[in-house]
């Protein structure tokens, strides 16, 4: 399995080193025929690279001990499901992962300009191709995922996952996810470098990957949504979010990415922010990249060591040759890009559009620089710090204040010009709604300025984006003559990438009011109790009932059976755990969680010691933070989703050039 | 004319940003310092928050109440900690720990975080996995 | 309606935009003033990326572990353990004055079996010069460690840590982990790693020799 993993990976290096070559001679000597093959080599780069997985999910399913990665990552014991969870959950398999992802986007773009090609076609290819090897290099060189124990020293069982890693199943989701919306973002950055080297002037690397950015952000957000729910569901610390440097650099490049998503049509619309797109675009490209690098490079992360070959090196080196060749493309062309049109007034679409990208951009710096900050200390001062949460929480605040008003204000204006009437006339219902909102929120004695503020601007986005969603299926009823309720397919056909937006902001709307209503009326204890104890906690009475032991193949169970009383009488059974695996000292809890719609009661196990120690979470909303997360999920699949066809709009002639392919 | 204006403005922004960073900054950088440090360090170390590192010496944890105190030791001082805030589930003797809170005028540590150092494999999470906050779990 | 895919062309907006010339027509000033803030700003990324490669290579450089080595030098923390044979228990402390080396392994480890070698050459060098190994095993199942110690041979001292007392003591990470105890009781050197014959042979030396030096081992 080994032999046949490094084969394929081997193999895998040399299609992706022909695809760059072909693809570059293929542009320099004209040739068509140099660029199909380099675009029909991405099939059998998938290929192969989908074999290098296979031999490992072999090797693991297999118990083949002999392969290093299989011992230390998997086990006799561990059960079916998550042996092939293994394949990522550690550093070696996911880049094996990685890597699958990578050539499948690879082969997607073949697959979608197999007919009509751009002229950046080619240069995008070489591009991508350039990134994939890179991290085929990567798996071959200082990470080697295939390999073996020396000698026939291979051992009679593996270790197993780490427990943390095998004890929910939304692992199964959740890395493939960010592993999308990461590698994702390899596409954009493709057309947009290869739009530089060619000095086309032109946006169409812009309409070219719209989608397939909007596919990476959605990807993104999910992966986000399901970190989250992870850390919800799994860690027991009673959080989706604790401002860790692994977390925060996967929300670098999604702050940036829906920066992108909205200056784009400013772009596309107005001819405006060309440099600024593009900074975007590498800007993403690079978090990506940055993210990786902190994770796997061990720059920030406590738990290290080995890491410290080949690998961190590798990574800082391909990331200063993005910074520099993205960068550097922008700036050498920066003077051919210079803008076509002009802010019409501050009271438009663009200006709301821009707005935001200022605050998006801000949040990602703030998030940046706190989360790079130990070593800027570290570096001048020798000293060890960290940045609490506190801070991020707090310098960010503003800024997400400000962008929930923007994303309200926005869909309300026109582009170029609103009148004042015009703006009135639209912004009193949200407004009306907004200011209602606070009111009762401060008469109700809540006294958290950032909490009324937030709540109030999220019923006001929540407000506008509906009542424009409204607007706009009633103007369509009017054009086509047909009732309202009949025409909502009709007018989102015509214009998904409005009503997705809507859509994803409602979905913003209630994600914010999920965080802020969790995070300001949370409650907690902590108590340590003997059976039959009994201990109040908000309008509850709790009752330790006692411990139960059950023993799983892969791990044995501590359970702790709680009974939820009110007014005497049970209203809930609930039983958090410890699990002990035997390959680790440390217990790992799951938490139990009874999920409500409007609140959670979320309880965790510390310990048992004698009696046991609890810790108990009343979380209000955090139930429609995952809510929101699917209806912004929806938007932008409404957005991105393919139109079949587009009625009413007569189909300008194709690009001649396109059709010719190269040249 | 117009350019500079929106230099001006950007300047503007960018001042206010890095205002907010560094005030943001300020107040929620956490120093680390082992037991001995604090002692060096003496009365100006009093009510600064800081992390301290180091091992719970073993027989030292006392639980009264919802108070847990040990002592930290990093090998030639030892320092009383009175913790609040819980521990996680893995804390026990001998553990390497790293507890957030204040030294106080009374010669103690009062802390309301306890973080257990541990994890037994060299290999780094993948990304977007957060085992980090493993460490973190017991801060609630 | 807008752009959804590339055929949509340049009509998007209904606006001509066509690719801009940048033939002079502005005046020639502007564009010495332009040629100029655009190496400010060449300048000024150039600057920013090479402050984040260098300080990002020094978070290469340097160890996050926060209080990893905070044992050099102090005296070694004490256990008494069960030997993996069942056979009687191991007590750290009746080894004082001679060098030990604690070496922490697991079945699971695949740098284990890689130092394994090295560790077996240098027993057979140094067993009888005052030197002894003691082998502990890390976060493993007890039938898993003893298959491992049956499969690789090596009879200096196994032991076994069933509640991971001496490996929290000794702030084990993870495996291998080598500490180096002097004559004195003092951990001299911790190797995070695989450890080579070389590195065994220079510790062991080094520790032999400063304990003939220094009168502070009791036997």
């Amino acid at each position: 399995m080994s032999r046949l993993g490094v084969f394929a990976l081997v193999l895998a290096l040399g299609l992706a080193l022909y695809g760059l070559v072909a693809s570059v001679m293929g542009v320099r000597r004209r040739n068509a025929l140099l660029v199909e093959s380099a675009r029909t080599s991405a099939f059998s780069l998938l290929a192969v690279v989908v074999a290098a997985n296979g031999a490992m999910l072999a090797a693991i399913l297999s118990n083949d001990f002999s392969i290093k990665y299989v011992a230390e990552n998997s086990s006799r014991a561990t059960p079916t499901f998550f042996k092939v969870l293994s394949l990522w959950s550690a550093d070696e398999g996911s880049l094996l992962l990685w890597n699958l992802i990578l050539a499948g986007f690879i082969a997607a773009v073949a697959f979608r300009f197999r007919k009509r090609r751009p002229e950046t076609f080619p240069l995008a290819m070489a591009v991508m191709y350039a990134v994939s090897v890179f991290y085929l290099v990567l798996v071959l060189g200082p990470t080697r995922p295939f390999a073996t124990f020396a000698g026939g020293l291979a051992p009679a069982d593996g270790r197993g996952p780490l427990p943390l890693l095998q004890n929910h199943p939304l692992m199964a989701a959740h890395p493939p996810f960010l592993y999308l919306g990461f590698i994702g973002m390899t596409v954009p950055f493709a057309f947009a470098m290869a739009a530089l080297m060619q000095g086309t002037l032109s946006d169409r690397w812009i309409r070219l990957t719209r989608r397939w950015s909007l596919a990476a952000w959605l990807f993104l957000t999910v992966g986000l949504v399901l970190g989250a729910l992870w850390s919800y569901g799994v860690l027991g610390w009673g959080g989706y979010w604790a401002w860790d440097p692994v977390e925060n650099v996967a929300l670098l490049p999604w702050l940036v990415t829906t920066a992108f998503l909205h200056s784009v049509m400013i772009q596309e619309r107005r001819g405006m922010l060309k440099v600024w797109n593009l900074s975007l675009i590498v800007g993403a490209f690079a978090l990506t990249t940055f993210g990786t690098f902190l994770t796997r490079g061990s720059i920030l992360s406590s738990v290290h060591a080995f890491a410290k070959s080949a690998v961190g090196p590798m990574y800082l080196g391909f990331l200063v040759l993005v910074l520099l060749g993205g960068f550097g493309m922008i700036a050498a062309q920066a003077w051919r890009l210079r803008s076509e049109g002009r802010l019409d007034s501050p009271l438009s679409r663009e200006s709301a559009f821009m707005g935001n990208n200022l605050a998006l951009v801000g949040i990602t710096l703030i998030v940046f620089l706190g989360t790079i900050f130990p070593l800027v200390v570290e570096a001048l001062t020798n000293r060890q710090v960290t940045v609490g949460g506190p801070y991020f929480k707090e310098s960010t605040i503003p800024l997400f204040l400000l962008l929930l008003f923007l994303m309200g204000v926005g869909p309300l204006l026109p582009w170029r010009r609103a009148s004042p009437q015009q703006v009135r006339r639209r912004i009193t219902v949200p407004a009306a709604a907004g200011a209602l909102t606070m009111t009762g929120l401060a008469l109700s004695g809540i006294r958290d300025l950032a909490a009324v503020a937030g709540l109030g601007l999220a019923a006001f986005v929540g407000v506008a984006n509906v009542q424009e969603l409204v607007r706009g299926v009633r103007s369509f009823a009017r054009a086509t003559g047909r009732p309202s309720h009949e025409s909502l397919p009709g007018a989102v056909a015509r214009n998904r990438r409005l009503y997705g937006g809507l859509v994803a902001h409602v979905g913003v709307a209630i994600a914010a009011v999920a965080i802020i209503v969790s995070s300001a009326f949370a409650h907690q204890i902590e108590v340590t109790l003997r059976p039959g104890q009994r201990a109040p906690f908000g309008g509850f009475v709790l009752r330790y009932d006692g411990e139960r032991v059950v023993r799983q193949p892969q791990r044995t169970v501590f359970i702790a059976d709680v009974t939820v009383l009110r007014d005497g009488r049970p209203v809930g059974l609930v039983h958090p755990s410890l699990n002990k695996y035997p390959s680790s000292v440390d217990p790992i809890g799951t938490p139990s969680i009874e999920y409500g719609a409007f609140r959670d009661f979320y309880s965790t196990v510390l310990g048992f010691d004698g009696g046991a120690t609890f810790r108990f979470f009343l979380n209000p909303g955090v139930m429609w933070l995952w809510a929101g997360g699917a209806v912004i999920a929806m938007g932008g699949l409404l957005a991105a989703w393919p139109a079949r066809r587009r009625p009413m709009i007569v189909e300008p002639t194709p690009d001649r050039r396109e059709l010719a392919g190269v040249g | 004319m117009k350019r500079s204006r929106v230099i001006l403005a950007l300047a503007v922004i960018g001042a206010s940003l890095g205002w907010v960073a560094a005030k943001g900054l300020a107040g929620s950088l956490v120093y680390y310092k082992t037991p001995t440090e604090i002692l060096r360090q003496g009365s100006s170390a009093v009510n600064e928050r800081v992390r301290l590192g180091g091992y719970v010496q073993p027989g030292s944890v006392k639980r009264t109440g919802t108070t847990i105190s040990f002592l930290v030791t990093d090998g030639s001082t030892n320092m009383s900690v009175l913790d609040t805030g819980g521990v996680p589930a893995l804390f026990r003797d001998g553990q390497g720990v790293v507890v957030e809170g204040f030294y106080g005028a009374d010669g103690a540590f009062h802390a309301d975080t306890v973080l257990v150092k541990h994890n037994g494999v060299y290999r780094p999470p993948a990304p977007g996995v957060t085992p980090t906050s493993a460490d973190l779990a017991g801060n609630g | 309606m807008k752009g959804s895919n590339e055929s949509a062309g340049p009509s998007i907006s209904g606006e001509d935009r066509s690719e801009h010339h940048p033939s002079g027509f502005e005046p020639a000033g502007s564009a010495r003033r332009r040629r100029r803030s655009r190496w400010v700003v060449v300048g000024a990324v150039v600057a920013a990326i090479s402050v984040l490669t260098s300080l990002l290579a020094f978070g290469l450089s340097r160890d996050p572990n926060l209080i990893g080595s905070a044992l050099i030098g102090r005296p070694a923390p004490n256990f008494t353990l069960r030997t993996l044979d069942g056979s009687g228990t191991v007590r750290l402390s009746s080894f004082r004055g001679q060098v030990i080396v604690l070496n922490f392994w697991a079945s699971w480890c695949a740098d284990c079996r890689v130092e394994h070698p090295a560790l077996a050459d240098a027993w057979e060098r140094y067993r009888d010069q005052g030197v002894v190994i003691l082998g502990i095993p890390f976060e493993d199942p007890l039938p898993n460690s003893r298959a491992y110690a049956r499969e690789v041979g090596g009879d200096w001292p196994l032991l076994t840590d069933p509640d991971s007392k001496a490996s929290f003591s000794y702030g084990v990470y993870g495996v291998p982990e080598t500490f180096f105890i002097g004559r004195d009781g003092r951990v001299a050197y911790k190797q995070v790693g695989a450890v080579t014959y070389e590195l065994l042979t220079d510790q062991i030396t080094r520790l032999l020799s400063a304990g003939t030096a220094a009168p502070g081992g009791t036997p």
